[in-house]
Formats: C-alpha cells, structure tokens, sequence
C-alpha cells in the first residue's frame, strides 16, 4: 500500500513537472509571471547550476537541492522533475500499453549491463567543456534544454497550429476569443538537432526505457556517480524475494540484475516501478549510511522511506519562487559578481575558450538567410544595391555582450517561447557552432519591444541577466547603420520615415531633405540596437537602415527632452 | 484615361455635393441620410475628448445619421503602439469608448474596433487603453496579427497602390468609422485620417517603397469611412508617430468630425499648423476627388467648448 502510495505520488508530480514546464514553452498568451517561471525552472539541475556560478548567487541553489535530494534518495530528480525524463515516461507508458494490451506480450525490459565508457566519457567530455568555460555540450545534452528545444521547436508549431484551427472555427462564427499566432522563424536549419534528439528519444524511450537517462545525459550520469552513496539506496531483500522477476521486468531502467539479486543504483531513476509491482515487499530503499542492526522488516521502513520522499517534492516548489523572485531585485551586485566568477571559469583551460571564440566570430553576412519567411512581402520595384555589412550577431538586452552569453546560454529556447514581439529566434550558427540554437535577435522576424524585459527576466541560466525597465531603455545590444543609397527617399524620391516611424528614442529621426521631404539621419549614442528600423525598412535585397551587434553591451544616451516651442494660435479654427 | 478622368470627376462632383462614396464594396446605405447632415464637418475645441465628440455629435444629428439599427459597425482607432494614452500616439481611449456607446445607443448590432498595430498587437490593445474602453463600452476588440484576417482588394483608380489585402471586417461590417488621432509625422509630414487607414491593410511596406503619399491617397479611393472622427485632445508636435516623452505633446482639446475624410485631414492639418496642400497625400486626396480640401466651399460648424 505505502509503496503504491509512492509509485502515484511520483506519477502525480512527474505529471504536474511535465505539464507546467512544457506549457512554459508552448504558451503564448503570457500566463506565467516572471516568478512563477523562475519557480518552475529554479530546481532544473544545469540551468541551475550555470546560475549559480554566474550569479555567484545563494538564490540559485536548485542544483543544490538536486544534489542533496540525490545523495538521500538517489535519482529522484530524473523521474519527478527532470522534463526530458517524464516525457520519456510518458513514452515509455505508451509502449507498454502497446506491448501488452495491443500486442499481448508481456517482457517489456530486461536487465542489462551499463554502457559505462559511453557514459562516463559523455559527462567526462562535457564537464571538461564547462570547467573550460564552454557550455557547448550542455548546449546539446542538457536534458531541461533538450527539453526546451524540443517542445519550443517542433511541439510549439503544432500547439499554433491547433489553436489556429480552433480561431479560423469560433472566427467564422463572429467570435475573436481566440486569435492566430505564427512562428516566425525565418528557418527550418534550427530544428535539425531537436529533430533529431527527438527521434533518438522517442526510439529509446520506446524500446528500452530509460536507456538515454543512462548513456547519453551527462546529468543522469552526474547524478548516478552520487547516488552510488545514497542514504537510501534500493535492495533486494534475498529473504523476502521470490524471484518472481516482475521488478526487473519493470524496470525502466533495465538495472535490475536477478541473477546476482543485484541493483546497478547508478541508473536507478528512482520511478518506484519496482516497489509498486512487488508483492512481497522483496525490494525496498535500505538505509546504507546507517543500517539497520537486524534483518530489516517490511514494518520499520515506512518511517524512513514513506515520508520523507514525497515531502522533499512537496517543499521545492515554494521554496523557488521567494528565493528566485529576490534575483530579480538586486540584479546590480549579482551582474558584478558574475563577471568576476565568470571570468575565473572560463579561463582555465585556454585552448577551449580560444576555440569557442574562433567559431563565433562567423560573419553573419555569411549566413543571412533569404527573408523566407518576412512579415510583409515586400515588392521591389528597384532592389537596392549596397550590401549590408553585419559583424556580429545581436544577443538579447540583458546578456552583457557575446562573451558572456555564448558561455552561458543553453539554448533551451524559454525566451525564444516567452518573446511578446517573436524576436527572439534559435540562431543556427550565427553564434559559431559551440553556440549553436543560442536565440539571436532576428530584426526580420520582428523587433525589440522598447517597454519589456521579459526574456531578462526569466532566463533559467542567468545568460540574460535581470534588467529593470530603466535600464532597458538605455541598454545597447547593437548600433544602427545607415545606407542612405540604398533609401528610397534618396532612391525614389519619395516619402518614407518608416525607420524614424519606429525607432523608440529617436536614434534616427527624420531631416529635412529637398522637393518638402525628409531623409532619415542617425544619432546613434541614442541607439539601443532594438531593430525597429531594421524590421521595417521597405528596401530589398538590402536594407537601408540595420542593426550591427556589438561584442560587449554599453549604455546609450537617453533621448533629449527638450522643451517645445509650441505657440497657441490666436484662432481656435484657422479654417 | 478619359474614362478614368470622367470617372474620377464625377465621384469628385459627388462627394462634394455630399452625397455618398459610390464604389468600392461599401456602397454604402447612407446615401439619403448623408446627404441629410446638417454640416459637412464639425470643429469642436476646448473640452473633454468624449464631451467634445458628444457635443459634435449633436451638431451633425446623432449617431443615427451615420449607423442604423441592426447594422454592423466596424471602428479604426490608431491603437498602433505600446504606449499609453498621455503619450497621445494613439487614439484617445475615453473618445473610443464613447463612439461605441453612441453606436449601440443607436442600435449597432455590434461594434468592432481592430488596429494592424506596429508594435505588438496585445501589448497596443492594452496599453492604449482603448481595449478596456471598447470592451467597458459594450464593444469588441478583434485580431488584425496574422495575414488570415485579411482578404484580397483591387484598387481600380490606384496609381501605385493597385491591389491589396484588408481587414475582413471591413468586408463584412455595413458601417465604418475612421477614427484618427492628430499627430507630426516624420515621413509623412502629418498623420491624420487618410493616414490611419494603413492600419486596415496587411502590407505596411508596400507603401513606404511605392510613395507613401500616392499610396495612402490610392487606398483612400477605395475605402472610403461613413465617419471620420480625428481625435486632436492631445497632439504630438514632433518626433511622431511615435513621439518620445510627453514634451512632444501640447494639450489641444480639439475634434474634427467629417464624412469627407480629405475635408476632415485639411481642417485638422490646419489646427497642426500645415497648409493642407503642403501634405502630399491631402494633395493627392483632393487632386483624384476623394473628397476636398477647399474648406471654405464646406458647410462648417465650428463649436467652443
């Protein structure tokens, strides 16, 4: 009873983890605040743990209670919390019911020996990469990020899809309850990883469990190097069993070893597959720090294993959205840490970081893509002629400069999903290719809104740095350029402004020019890089007016606010 | 071209006697009760934005001059940008509400407002204020985000603009109020009624590369408003549409009311500070018999608060 107890609180919280954290990436109404995303993300192990060393901040411990929660009751992260695991359950539910409702067969797992090199090298290769300063395979393998990928990528499009559905049919009845929603991703290139990632889990979960946890993820192999010293930690009971063989058959996974009535702890997700199913009681956490001096019995445990557990689930949750929300409000002394922490990191091992740096600075002008998909279709009568010149990508306001984001972002696309303007955009290799998905400000797909600070807010690694309103405003993330030969008021001769139109501190503003026009000028120590001008400039191939990235952030100028000279006309209707 | 010069002479002839636009889809029900205003236009200054409208309103003979019961009414504010109502970029929200409630008093079936917004669209709505006054009103803010609100529109006396894709609402509502706010304009000298129609369209740019001031006037031989009602209660002087901080703004507690939306442009233009015929798409407005710009051949009433 108490071990079905525990089986369905873990089903219940798994579920409860999966669902908020996907509706996280899916949702685009804006129905999280700040803090609450903060809360859900706040235990995610490896955006945690980048947190923490880049905020050198005591708020950002959730990697912390993963650890201790580990070392008490093994890897009870990767089967409550850890997203990319729950969905693999979720998988894994969905062969079995294929398997032996469909397909009346009943072995579903076997047990099988761990792929050790494999693994180990993978978390070996990727802490080696990290303590280097590069997040490059926490990027890829970070199971929180992967997850982020996947749903922000390839899920979120069929959620769109669906809703538009559901909009095109209330919309023919009058009502507008639901409106349409696009991606705006000017590519597909992105989501070839994902894609792939996806096939492999979805392949594993389905024929072998939890085989990905065990081989690939370097947090499941983190986490069972730790578990090896649990407290508690699962055992046969040789007294109790009667090798009916059904734990082992249900094991997801597969670390059950009959033969030698032995448990392999270290792939061990801590599901409670195995409790459930026995009827004997012949499985069951033991207490190895301090065991216990007889035999033990079914009746002692309940007091060591029926508590604690659930109870541990029960208090992260609150836990994260205090400690998470008071980031937000000292993000000076936490930024000024950071650098400092960072900097320590990042250069231990040069080699790394020179070859981090060498694949980054990839000209965009490279890489820019056609506008496949452009907001507007814009026909060109007489395409423009010079070419722009873009040095650098544009990393979100916030992330400090390129440096500091490229080594800090993993890529798991939760401000890419939470964007209001859909600017936000998974790069493909315009970071370089250890930056690879990193989002980029994609000033096609739209522009900065001058009054947000969403992403800032949010970000689960700290790559994006919490940013108050104020100093948004003043926040360079790129400078504008001007083409003035590419401008149709100079081309054409006739009107235009929509650059000055949407330039939010009048960084470009319009001049006066000759036949009663105006000609865009720039100001740009009033420039913040937020891409309006860029976004709807009207020239094609090459634009008249765009954004270049900088490789370090600074402080604009704010606007001017100089009095207007305004006189009351003496008629109230000169007409 | 002689057909086309008849053509547009004679809708000019036509809109200057009052009566009603005679093509486009709107061929509009309105012709009789039109041409029964009292005023071709209604200047009112010195007030509250809705009092103002409350005011001009009586003047012209109500709301039921312009919507009857049952009809549908479809509402364009400029609710364009994330910002709220003291930075007078957009669309007064008091007068929105208002002009809602006066349609429904005059037994609109429904009343729509939707905006093609330049920043993003919930954000505007919101900020602007104009989404809970329309809806506080009685009156329901609908999507204009995503290309598959808008449908197909060919511009047959188009000079540039000859084709393009608007709102479907304007499609399917009997009744549709334009309704400005006054503002500088950096590209386009002024932004005024003329001007705010861009934001019943999909495809902003196209008008930008293909000249603005043909462009706007081209749509306007098109879709032409039952009303135009420019909002003047606050006015940006410089650095629009968008404006920077309040310094731009001077409180002119002014309101122009027209059927003619080149009449309604010249005179709120003139309120601005800028000869009408300095505005190349009023110019333009005038020159291809969207309406007139010649004020002084207008019927006026001109109202102080």
């Amino acid at each position: 009873m108490r071990n079905r107890v525990l089986k369905i609180s873990r089903v219940v919280i798994s579920l409860l983890f999966l669902v908020a954290t996907g509706f996280l990436f899916l949702d685009f109404t804006g129905t999280f605040s700040s803090s609450l995303i903060n809360g859900i993300t706040w235990i995610q192990f490896v955006p945690s743990l980048i947190k923490f060393i880049n905020l050198a901040g005591f708020l950002a411990l959730g990697f912390l209670v993963v650890i201790v929660a580990t070392l008490i009751f093994g890897r009870v992260y990767c089967s409550t919390v850890c997203p990319l695991g729950i969905l693999q359950d979720v998988l894994s539910y969905v062969s079995k019911v294929y398997t032996t409702k469909i397909r009346k067969k009943r072995v579903r797992y076997r047990p099988s020996s761990p792929k050790d090199l494999l693994r180990y090298s993978l978390l070996a290769v990727t802490t080696l990469f990290f303590l280097s300063g590069s997040v490059f395979l926490l990027n890829l393998l970070d199971p929180f990020s992967l997850f982020g990928k996947i749903t922000s990528g390839l899920v979120r499009p069929v959620y769109f899809g669906v809703n538009n559905v559901m909009a095109d049919i209330f919309q023919s009845y009058g009502i507008y309850t639901f409106y349409h929603v696009e991606t705006r991703s000017s590519t597909f290139l992105p989501l070839i990883f994902p894609s792939i990632m996806l096939g492999l889990v979805v392949w594993l979960a389905f024929t072998r469990g939890r085989l990905y946890c065990n081989t690939i993820c370097p947090v499941g192999s983190f986490l069972g190097l730790i578990s090896k010293f649990s407290m508690y930690r699962l055992e046969i009971d040789d007294q109790l069993c009667n090798h009916c063989a059904q734990c082992s058959l249900n094991c997801k996974a597969e670390c059950i070893d009959l033969k030698n009535n032995e448990i392999d702890f270290t792939r061990c997700v801590g599901c409670f597959n195995c409790l459930d199913v026995c009827s004997k009681q012949g499985i069951d956490y033991k207490n190895q720090w301090f065991p216990e001096k007889k035999i033990s019995e079914p009746v002692t445990e309940p007091f060591f294993m029926g508590e604690p557990e659930p109870e541990s689930n029960r208090e992260t949750v609150p836990v994260n959205r205090v400690e998470v929300s008071d980031i937000s409000r000292k993000p000076d002394n936490d930024q000024n840490f950071g650098r400092d922490r960072r900097s320590f990191f990042f250069q231990i091992v040069a080699y790394f970081v020179g070859f981090s740096m060498a694949s980054r600075l990839v000209k965009a002008n490279v890489l820019q893509e056609d506008d496949i998909r452009d907001d507007l279709d814009v026909e060109v009568t007489q395409p423009s002629t010079i070419p722009e010149v873009k040095n650098y990508p544009v990393s979100p306001p916030g992330s400090l400069g390129l440096q500091h984001y490229t080594d800090t972002c993993t890529a798991c696309q939760l401000c890419v999903s939470a964007c209001p303007t859909d600017v936000l955009q998974p790069s493909f290799l315009e970071h370089g290719f250890t930056g690879m998905m990193q989002p980029r400000m994609d000033y096609h797909a739209s522009y900065c809104n001058f009054d947000c600070v969403l992403c800032t807010e949010i970000c689960p690694t700290g790559a994006i740095l919490p940013l108050t309103m104020e100093e948004k405003h003043v926040s360079r993330i790129g400078l504008v350029h001007l083409e003035l030969d590419n401008c149709v008021v100079k081309t054409e001769n006739t009107a235009c402004g929509a650059c000055a139109e949407h330039c939010p501190t009048q960084a470009v503003r319009m001049v006066p020019y000759q036949d009663g026009l105006t000609i865009p000028e720039i100001h740009d120590d009033h420039c913040i890089g937020c891409g309006a001008c860029e976004y709807i400039c009207p020239t094609r191939p090459y634009r008249a007016i765009y954004v270049d990235g900088i490789e370090h952030h600074d402080e604009a100028v704010p606007p001017v606010f100089e009095e207007l000279d305004y006189e009351e006309p003496e008629e109230d209707f000169p007409f | 071209m002689k057909r086309k010069d008849f053509i547009l002479k004679s809708i000019g002839a036509g809109v200057l006697a009052g009566s009603a636009s005679t093509f486009g889809s709107f061929s509009s029900a309105f012709s009789a009760t039109r041409s029964s205003i009292p005023y071709d236009l209604v200047a009112v200054r010195g007030g509250g934005a809705a009092e103002m409208f409350d005011r001009g309103m009586a003047e012209l003979g109500g709301m039921s001059q312009f919507v009857q019961s049952g009809q549908s009414v479809v509402i364009k504010p400029n609710a364009s940008f994330d910002l709220p109502p003291e930075r007078a970029a957009n669309t007064n929200p008091e007068l929105m509400g208002r002009i809602v409630e006066h349609c429904l008093e005059a037994g609109a079936s429904r009343v729509r407002v939707f905006d093609h917004t330049l920043d993003g669209w919930r954000e505007s709505y919101s900020r602007s204020g104009i989404e809970k006054a329309v809806n506080d009103a009685g009156g329901q803010m609908v999507p204009a985000n995503s290309e598959g609100y808008y449908q197909e529109a060919s511009i047959p006396n188009g000079r540039r603009l000859t084709e393009t894709r608007e709102h479907e609402l304007l499609h399917e509502s009997d009744v549709f109020i334009n309704v400005p706010v006054l503002k500088h304009h950096g590209g386009a000298s002024v932004s005024i009624a003329m001007k705010n129609m861009m934001g019943n369209v999909w495809d902003r740019r196209y008008y930008h590369r293909n000249d603005l001031h043909q462009c706007v006037a081209d749509y306007s031989t098109l879709r032409k408003p039952d009303l135009n009602i420019v909002d003047a209660y606050r006015v940006i002087m410089r650095n629009g549409p968008r404006g920077v901080s309040e310094e731009d703004i001077v409180t002119m507690e002014a309101q122009v009311i027209s059927p003619d939306i080149v009449a309604a442009d010249a005179a709120s233009s003139l309120m601005f500070g800028l000869q009408p015929q300095d505005v190349g798409h009023i110019r333009i407005g005038e020159e291809m018999g969207i309406g007139t710009m010649q004020l002084e051949d207008l019927n006026i009433s001109r109202i102080r608060i």
